[in-house]
């Protein structure tokens, strides 16, 4: 598989650790194409668009959801060869913690900004993370090649943020390639060295891993301190596991294995870790045998916030969803599920993600590449409740949300949300916060024309149609980014929803108690709309604390006969039947009401617009 | 177990021809030219020559039916000439023959024809008395001619007359249906078909999204106040659709109902023999076509076994207000259809859905207006 294993041997002063800090489709993945053309990684003949993201799901939505790393080599023109480590990060809301672990292992990044959008809300947070880690900041406005790029105004967006005088900022394309070569320059001369210790224990910053059907964990890791050879034992300081090393290497970018990993070295190691949760993103690899005596800062451990109900359309395909489950955990030590029972919904699991996009991309995955059709229920955040007894317990399920009469208090996880929008919406997005029941912590003019605000947001609000609204309310323009802040205390109730009488787990769900009535009557009209017409009328309720505070009838159906039938219709019309019968399979039968699968979907599209 | 063979046959004749074309209409039916027609009447008693040099010994023709289209459009002499030779190829007289009429149609001439093929059973396609709604259907006749039709009908001896009427026409609210039930009750014909506006596709109707207009409630509205007005002036609802004063159902749509056999001859026409379904062609000209050639007109054929032969029976018989008879039909296809039922339907056997006794299963006044969401239980 390689061909001619010939290193260079490239001191420490001469690698560069870098990573690309951009928004969604701003151009990060054509950039690293390009750098990776122009240096000769891949011949310009193997370059697939984008070849940093493997998976299509990544491909077609442009975001990179793995966190990959290549090595360049790269002849400066001062005639030296330089290392370059591309670490490319994930791209979204969700993975704020995996990105900031990503940038840790870097020493600069770039900051690329599409010249005809200007910074979004997602590139600024990611910069802040990277001004934590103390990274050199490489301000680049990409796109100057599109009529509609305002790269001036952009540079006085930039100088607002980071402070690089508007005639230091490069402008590329990274499209036509030009300004790639000035950058390479840029990135030698800016970039620092990797500091650390050669002669110390090893510590290696894990910021990746996925998982290999037939080689187990790949660990994806940056050295720090020390160094890292094949045949050495290992030691994970989070988890405390031991494992032996039988295979190391860079990727350039598809893996090749060599001896040795050294003091400011990016690359994987293999070794038969079959267990992707003993690999975490931000733990310290150290030696086995001579171990260091801390961790490399700033482990957290990956904890669910969101939470929903998995269930397939076909019963029969249960198993199949348990197994497909069970693969994408291997790559994704963030996600979890547990079997559940849903009285609508039969058999299913409840799953844990980072956020909704998490939610999502799983969802599709699942979906796309497992062949499964699937329903899934209105997602809710995690809530910690204190009992009577003053014990302290999460709840990931509305169902298992006790009554209120046995509980001192309630608490829900808040995130510090930060929008970017050009200030004509402000008013919009302003209002939006305020029915979210967010709280405001600031504003910032990034220019005249773009300002950012700062919000404490209940999670589950965010999860809620959120995005959408943002993206209505801002015709697009506006840009949303957060991390997790806190818990706070919640006023919290249950909204049952009833079905002929009885209540339907997969719609109830828990709201604060001042929209509680709203939500429930948004419902209840979603449901009877949604619903089709039955022999006999079909009462909806929501109910709050025992009392009902909406209701809505479906009508019994009054007719659905062909009123002419003839000798030569009824094979027409047996052909009718079974279609009706066919979407009848459809559907959930609950109680004497069928509910049509669809019906479910559109009630659990987590919208609350009573469109 | 196999349909009981039986001598029995009822014969529909399907003339395809029409002077206009209605908004609603799906039948297989047009304008043509008299050429047309006129070789169309020529070619059918090829079609009677093929079937009855098969089947000619035995057969007994309860009834002929002959429906359009509109048989009443055609030249009354190729009507008369074509029954002739068809009444010429079977032994019995058909106690019932009914032919359908449009209002405009009505003249002497259409009646001495009417009275030499010796039918004697009328169908008017009246569908309303207000010419408002007529225009809106797009028919040609007025609402004062269909009086007048049916007047001359009855002057001219017709005892047994039928009128089509269409309710749940949108745009036209319940005041229009009463005046029109009030009118037909004026007339007191003998037998009166009830369809509401259903709207096909390939129809203008359906071009022109009528359907969407359509509210089954308001449909459902009219239809259960015809039921009760025409109850109440002695009609029975023997089917769905249909009311007739005592002894005056439609014999040859009762063996529809009852899956009895039947030939069809002429465009579109079908057939159900000894449990084989068959059609023939839609179109005029492929039909004419093959009639040329001598080759058969047949376009489509099924054969209905298992469970198809019985839910087909269900789905005609239950349209029936006397349902089904349980032990003739557990005898007729081998299975237990009290059982099925009582499983199936066992939330909705009472007195206004489905009525079960030891003899009969039939839908009450609740279940016949929604029997597709009951027939569909069954599949």
């Amino acid at each position: 598989m390689v061909s001619g294993r010939i290193f260079i041997v490239i001191q420490k002063e001469n690698i560069r650790n870098f990573a690309i800090i951009a928004h969604i489709d701003h151009g990060k993945s054509t950039l690293a194409d390009r750098i990776l053309e122009i240096t000769g990684t891949i011949p310009k003949i193997r370059m697939r668009e984008q070849i940093l993201d493997r998976m299509d799901i990544e491909r077609e939505r442009g975001i990179t959801i793995k966190a990959q790393a290549v090595r360049i080599d790269y002849k400066a023109d001062n005639g030296e060869l330089y290392r370059l480590n591309l670490i490319d990060t994930p791209g979204h809301v969700d993975f704020t913690y995996e990105v900031s672990r990503s940038l840790a292992a870097c020493e600069g990044a770039i900051l690329l900004i599409d010249a005809t959008q200007g910074f979004q809300a997602q590139t600024i947070a990611n910069l802040y993370l990277a001004l934590e880690q103390d990274l050199q900041i490489i301000p680049v406005i990409n796109k100057i090649d599109l009529p509609s790029a305002r790269p001036d105004a952009l540079k006085r967006e930039i100088q607002t943020i980071i402070g690089t005088k508007p005639n230091e900022v490069l402008a590329i394309s990274a499209k036509t390639g030009e300004g790639v070569s000035e950058l390479l320059e840029i990135i030698v001369k800016e970039i620092p060295s990797p500091k650390g210790d050669e002669d110390t224990s090893l510590k290696a910053l894990v910021f990746d891993a996925h998982y290999d059907d037939y080689r187990g964990v790949i660990v994806y890791i940056r050295v720090m301190d020390g160094a890292i050879r094949k045949g050495d034992w290992i030691r994970m300081m989070a988890t405390d596991k031991k494992f032996q090393v039988n295979e190391i290497g860079v990727f350039k970018p598809d893996m090749t294995p060599i001896d040795i990993l050294q003091t400011g070295d990016v690359g994987y190691i293999i070794a038969t870790i079959r267990d992707i949760a003993d690999s975490r993103v931000g733990d310290t690899v150290t030696s086995h045998e001579k171990p260091a005596d801390k961790p490399l800062p700033g482990y957290k451990r990956p904890k669910p916030m969101v939470f929903c109900g998995l269930y397939t359309v076909e019963t029969a395909d249960y198993e199949h969803l348990g197994q497909a489950l069970e693969k994408l955990s291997l790559n994704d030590s963030a996600f979890t599920y547990q079997p559940e029972t849903s009285q609508a919904l039969g058999f299913g699991f409840r799953c844990g993600f980072l956020g909704v996009l998490h939610m999502d991309i799983i969802k599709e995955r699942l979906e796309r590449e497992y062949n499964l059709e699937l329903i899934v229920t209105v997602p809710n955040v995690v809530y910690r409740i204190t009992d009577t007894k003053g014990y302290v317990k999460e709840i990931e399920n509305p169902e298992e949300f006790p009554d209120s009469t046995h509980l001192t208090k309630v608490e829900e996880p808040y995130v510090l949300l930060r929008l970017v929008t050009p200030s004509e919406f402000m008013g919009p997005m302003m209002e939006l916060n305020h029915k979210k029941r967010a709280e405001y912590i600031k504003m910032e003019y990034l220019s005249e024309e773009r300002v950012t605000l700062e919000y404490y947001l209940p999670l589950a609000e965010l999860i809620v149609d959120y995005y959408d609204k943002v993206k209505a309310g801002s015709k697009g323009y506006a840009s949303v980014d957060y991390e997790f802040h806190g818990f706070r205390e919640a006023d919290l109730v249950k909204v049952q929803i009833l079905i002929n009488g009885e209540p339907l787990d997969a719609v109830s769900f828990l709201s604060d108690r001042e929209s509680a009535t709203r939500k429930g009557r948004v419902m209840v009209m979603k449901l009877r709309r949604s619903i089709p017409r039955h022999l006999f009328d079909v009462p909806i309720q929501a109910s709050v604390g025992g009392k009902i505070v909406a209701r809505e009838t479906i009508k019994a159906l009054r007719k659905d006969v062909l009123s002419k039938c003839y000798g030569g219709d009824v094979t027409r019309k047996r052909k009718l039947l079974e279609k009706q019968k066919e979407g009848k399979k459809r559907m959930k039968m609950f109680g004497n009401v069928n509910i049509p699968q669809d019906a479910l979907l559109i009630v659990l599209d987590i919208s609350e617009d009573d469109k | 177990v196999t349909e009981q063979k039986n001598n029995k046959i009822s014969i529909y004749l399907h003339i395809p021809f029409c002077k206009s074309k209605c908004g609603y209409c799906s039948f297989a039916s047009g304008i043509y030219p008299e050429s047309v027609i006129k070789r169309y009447f020529e070619l059918l008693p090829k079609e009677f020559d093929l079937f009855f040099n098969d089947f000619s010994e035995s057969l007994e023709v309860p009834t002929l039916y002959i429906g359009g289209g509109t048989p009443s459009a055609v030249p009354s002499n190729f009507l008369s000439n074509v029954i002739a030779k068809l009444l010429s190829m079977i032994h019995n007289m058909p106690f019932e023959i009914t032919i359908e009429a449009n209002p405009g149609d009505i003249d002497h001439s259409f009646i001495k024809a009417c009275k030499e093929i010796g039918v004697t059973r009328i169908s008017l396609g009246v569908q309303s008395f207000k010419d408002n709604v007529l225009a809106f259907l797009g028919r040609r006749h007025s609402a004062s001619q269909a009086v007048d039709a049916f007047n001359l009908l009855r002057e001219s001896g017709f005892s047994n007359i039928s009128i089509d009427l269409i309710h749940g026409v949108p745009t036209f609210g319940p005041d229009r249906w009463l005046i029109d039930l009030k009118s037909i009750l004026d007339l007191s014909p003998e037998h009166i078909s009830l369809y509401a506006l259903s709207i096909e596709e390939g129809t203008p109707f359906h071009e022109n999204k009528i359907y969407e207009k359509i509210d089954n409630d308001h449909v459902a509205t009219e239809y259960h106040l015809a039921v009760k007005m025409l109850r109440d002036a002695g009609y029975n609802r023997y089917e769905i659709s249909n009311f007739s004063k005592p002894g005056y159902e439609c014999t040859h749509n009762l063996n529809y109902w009852h899956m009895g056999n039947y030939i069809g001859f002429g465009v579109s026409a079908a057939s159900f023999i000894d449990g084989i379904y068959f059609q023939r062609f839609q179109d005029v000209s492929k039909y004419i076509e093959c009639l040329e050639k001598g080759i058969s007109t047949i376009e489509s054929l099924e054969e209905f076994h298992g469970r198809d032969r019985w839910v087909n029976a269900m789905i005609m018989g239950m349209r029936l207000e006397d349902g089904i008879h349980i032990h003739e039909f557990n005898r007729r296809f081998g299975i237990d259809i009290s059982k099925v039922v009582k499983d199936k339907w066992r939330n909705y056997i009472d007195d206004s859905h489905v009525i079960m006794d030891d003899e009969r299963i039939r839908f009450g006044d609740k279940g016949f207006y929604v029997s597709n969401s009951f027939l569909s239980m069954l599949i």
